[in-house]
């Protein structure tokens, strides 16, 4: 397949796979459907049969790669190395540039792009939603009223933030003390900024009372990553041309120590995808090294700054922590998330079952997949459930979402923050942060 | 098209979502873990629940004379799922179950589909073991390594697959069931029908239900690395260690090629100037295991190897890591890895791993080999690339004389992988003529017409 050509390249890393079938141990997708087409083994030799010629790029086959979480839990366990998750996700690129998406994606991501357009059409949504949503009885969270961009009815979804995360602040917001020490930009991502303002106000709060000064660009868009990684390479391009220059134009005004997030898969984006997206275009590719390098989740970061060392009061709950498949396999963050609730007085901390295993969501699958990322779900919540927690936590806004719509269809009444959120109540019940 | 309408008979018992059929999920089982085999789509891909089920697809599939290809995970390395005639692939995923754990008889009852590691998991707090443990314990099914007959690492003290394997229900290619064996520890009724299911990979019938043997987990263990800077030191060594009387349960071997490749990729802290490295572990009632160890490593010593002993759980990981970084260590190195399992008596092991290193020499090969050295079982591993196919001829010569050697020196074509198609053209050297026409006689007395698995182990009259 000579037009196949990044495939191709993909070919040294299809080579190192040995097919011993390692990945079925880990793979949700594989424990749920039991087919070799749903684990990495099966969609690595559906990329040789597209390069050999043997397949013909299709819908079809196209499907089969949306068929992965993208958890990296298979390339965590293969004794090889292999690096599946880039394999599949270069097989879907290749395969929508030929096939075009599915109309509905096509539809979404389009929308997607346009970010004043996406905002406001957010904005209006969450101020009509009642009309959209009908609000379950129990609990937070509604349900659809009938389907859009593809949902599926029986979802729930939190409600929109009526005032956008990114809104709440400036784009200079000084440390507390007037006396900056370190300078950190805030990538919010879409889930945060318009679902999540609790997240981002605590965070920045937080930072801020640890003498960083947080700067909150307004232009930022959504990382892409829900656009790239199901293929459409062009728009995600677009995406991440526009958060680097808004990102490398606040960091040529403020001179930036970091850039963080809040999301597993935004940090990935800056810290690793913007680098391969942009690889032939020398000017962006320069923007997003530089940018790469100064990349942070931001539970590493508050440690970093010393947001431990401050008096901390007590907060009393159970909680356990579910591992973000971006934040624990790519960015390897498992420890601080943590050391920050281990740290906090009153807090017990009890482990899940397999906190590192996927929640299901995965972004746009848990849409185009509703079943079996709900059988996916379910496992966790219930994993979260016999923790015997009164609070579970993640740090990605896109689990936090995904969690909670498994807990509520189980009928589990636990809520869920981001670990940063927790310090934030205990600076308030220490006094750090006047309440 | 008589395949289309088995499908059809199929689809109409078990629903359309147990029988696959798009390309895109055909291709998906048109191989295993096999390198440089040939690949072949099934027609349909089915996936029972229940013993009923198999029979209802046997009946059928012997109506339209349809050829069925069980399978387990597919992780086997011979051939032995690849459905190279086409037909139905029938795979045991969903007969997973646990059906009874019996720890006064000391035995499982399992569903062919369930992983070896979850029926391990199941019988932990019982404080049991099922030992046979392949390196694949986490994927491979009960069935797939009963029909392939797995060894592993604990061969040497424990055995195999065939050691464990009490009782069976088999479905026959025309749909009938009958059971063999049972929970009793003696049993010689008639014939040993459940010896002769074992390690028919797939041919003969289908294993619908297992009973097995459990054991007593031994209480303590202890791992040592044995590095040895002349081959036959390491030789002298394995029959020291047997002379002592220790019986380890595992007695590894690596070589230099595999010792270099190891510490390339993995920096796992191995000497890349040694000839050989053992890597032995001694398990069972800690006096006992400290006085094996101590054994161990006084014969160690007296043929000069430089001997470790891991102290804690972290140093024996480490251990083990080297040992398990191995093949994948290999695997990395080139595009195909082909993996042999010609065995030896234990006593001509280092005479075995010098012929493998002259004939690597001489068709201009790379060839590591490490392997279960107790009990005689190596893996020479061949690094090259099933595209090039200059190189592959030179391959598929040394892989005969290999072969050739091994059966020479008292040996056996394979020591855990079995058969499958790329070993049927050496059986006549180790059985002769007679020897394989009896496996050809076993086979047609059970299914005359080649349906289960045709194009393995025994070839069809032509
Ligand atoms: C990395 C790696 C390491 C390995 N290490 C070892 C090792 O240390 N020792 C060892 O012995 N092997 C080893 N193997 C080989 C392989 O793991 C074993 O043969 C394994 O036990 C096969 O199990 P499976 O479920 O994958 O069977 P499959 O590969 O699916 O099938 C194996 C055979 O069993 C037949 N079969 C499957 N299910 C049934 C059924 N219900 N009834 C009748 N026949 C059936 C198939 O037709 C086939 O012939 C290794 C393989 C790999 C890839
Ligand atoms: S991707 Fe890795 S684990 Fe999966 S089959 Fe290939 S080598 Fe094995
Ligand atoms: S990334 Fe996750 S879902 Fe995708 S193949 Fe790997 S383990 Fe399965
Ligand atoms: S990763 Fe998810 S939450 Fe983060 S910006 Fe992108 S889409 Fe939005």
């Amino acid at each position: 397949m000579a037009d196949l050509k990044t495939l191709e390249q993909a070919r040294e890393l299809i080579n190192q796979c040995m097919k011993c079938g390692n990945c079925q141990a880990v793979c949700p997708l594989y424990a749920e459907t039991m087919h070799e087409g749903a684990v990495a083994r099966g969609k690595i030799r559906l990329a040789v049969d597209v390069l050999e010629g043997k397949l013909q790029p299709s819908h079809a086959v196209l499907d089969k790669f949306a068929l992965c979480l993208t958890c990296k839990a298979c390339e965590a366990n293969c004794p090889c190395g292999v690096h599946c998750v880039d394999i599949i996700l270069q097989a879907r690129a290749q395969l929508a540039e030929k096939v075009g998406l599915p109309f509905i994606k096509q539809t979404i991501f389009r929308g997607l792009k346009l970010r004043r357009l996406f905002n406001l059409g957010l904005k209006v949504g969450a101020n009509f939603q009642a009309v959209a949503l009908k609000s379950r009885r129990e609990g937070k969270g509604r349900t659809m009223r009938f389907p859009v961009m593809g949902m599926d009815m029986r979802r729930v979804i939190p409600d929109l933030a009526t005032t956008h995360s990114r809104d709440m602040f400036d784009e200079y917001n000084p440390a507390h003390s007037g006396k900056g020490k370190v300078r950190a930009a805030f990538f919010t991502g879409c889930v945060n900024n318009l679902i999540y303002n609790d997240t981002c106000k605590a965070i920045v709060e937080v930072l801020r009372a640890n003498d960083v000064d947080v700067i909150v660009p307004k232009e930022q868009h959504c990382c892409g990553a829900p656009v790239f990684i199901n293929g459409d390479r062009n728009i995600g391009r677009d995406m991440a041309r526009h958060n680097l220059e808004v990102f490398t134009a606040a960091d040529e005004k403020y001179n930036l120590d970091y850039v963080f997030m809040a999301c597993g898969t935004c940090v990935c984006s800056f810290a690793e995808h913007y680098t391969h997206l942009l690889h032939d275009e020398p000017k962006y590719l320069a923007m997003a090294e530089k940018l790469a390098k100064k990349t942070t989740d931001v539970n590493p970061l508050v440690i970093k700054v010393g947001g431990l060392q401050k008096p901390l009061g007590k907060v009393e709950h159970v909680v356990t922590y579910h591992d973000s498949c971006h934040l624990a396999r790519s960015m390897k963050v498992t420890a601080e998330p943590r050391e920050i609730m281990k740290a906090i007085p009153g807090i017990r901390f009890v482990e899940m079952k397999d906190a590192a295993r996927c929640c299901g969501g995965a972004g746009s699958f848990s849409l185009t997949h509703y079943d079996l990322s709900k059988q996916i779900t379910t496992k966790k919540a219930e994993n979260i459930r016999s923790t015997g927690a009164t609070l579970a936590t993640t740090g990605c806004p896109g689990c936090r979402m995904t969690i909670e719509d498994g807990l509520a269809q189980s009928n589990v009444k636990i809520d869920t923050v981001h670990p940063v959120a927790l310090l934030y109540e205990s600076y308030k019940n220490s006094g750090v942060i006047k309440g | 098209m008589s395949v289309q309408q088995a499908i059809r008979e199929v689809e109409a018992l078990l629903g359309k979502e147990r029988v696959l059929t798009t390309v895109e999920d055909l291709a998906c089982y048109s191989f295993d873990g096999t390198a440089d085999a040939p690949s072949q789509r099934p027609d349909a891909v089915i996936m029972p629940k229940s013993t009923e089920e198999v029979q209802a697809i046997m009946k059928i599939a012997s109506k339209y004379k349809t050829p069925v290809y069980p399978r387990g995970a597919g992780t086997n390395l011979s051939g032995g799922t690849i459905p190279l005639k086409g037909g139905l692939v029938v795979t045991f995923q969903m007969m997973n179950k646990i059906l009874e754990v019996d720890s006064e008889n000391l035995t499982a009852t399992v569903q062919p589909g369930v992983i070896i590691a979850s029926l391990n998991t199941a019988v932990a707090p019982y404080g049991l073991i099922y030992p046979p443990d392949p390196g694949t314990v986490s994927t491979a099914t009960m069935a797939g390594s009963t029909a392939e007959c797995s060894g592993g690492l604990r061969g040497l003290k424990y055995g195999v697959t065939k050691h464990y394997i009490m009782g069976m229900e088999v479905v026959l290619a025309n749909g009938e069931k009958f059971r063999a064996g049972g929970k009793t520890v003696k049993n010689v009724t008639a014939y040993d029908l459940v010896k002769l299911f074992t390690g028919s990979e797939g041919t003969l019938g289908i294993i619908t239900e297992l009973i097995v043997k459990l054991i007593p987990a031994p209480e303590a263990k202890k791992s040592m690395l044995a590095i040895f800077s002349d081959l036959d030191d390491a030789g002298k060594t394995i029959a020291g260690i047997i002379a002592a009387k220790v019986i380890p349960a595992t007695l590894e071997i690596m070589d230099k090629t595999t010792i270099e490749t190891v510490e390339a990729f993995a920096k796992a802290g191995l000497p890349t100037d040694a000839e050989a490295v053992l890597l032995i572990e001694v398990d069972g009632i800690p006096e006992v295991v400290e006085k094996e160890a101590q054994a161990v490593v006084e014969v160690c010593k007296r043929f000069n190897g430089k001997v470790q002993v891991a102290r804690d759980d972290a140093e024996r990981e480490k251990l083990w890591a080297a040992r398990r970084a191995a093949l994948p260590a290999l695997a990395r190195k080139s595009p195909t890895t082909v993996l042999e399992d010609a065995t030896v008596p234990r006593s001509r092991i280092p005479e075995m791993l010098r012929a493998i290193r002259a004939i690597a020499k001489k068709y201009d090969l790379l060839i590591g080999t490490f392997g279960h050295a107790g009990d005689g079982n190596l893996h020479p591993t061949i690094l090259c690339d099933e595209h090039n196919q200059e190189q592959m001829k030179r391959v598929h010569k040394a892989v005969d004389e290999i072969f050739r050697v091994a059966v020479d020196m008292g040996g056996t074509l394979s020591g855990e992988h079995g058969i499958g198609m790329a070993k049927m053209k050496y059986l006549e050297w180790e059985l002769g003529a007679t020897g394989v026409d009896v496996l050809r006689r076993i086979k047609e007395a059970l299914d005359p017409d080649y349906l289960l698995n045709p194009g393995k182990m025994v070839a069809g009259r032509s």
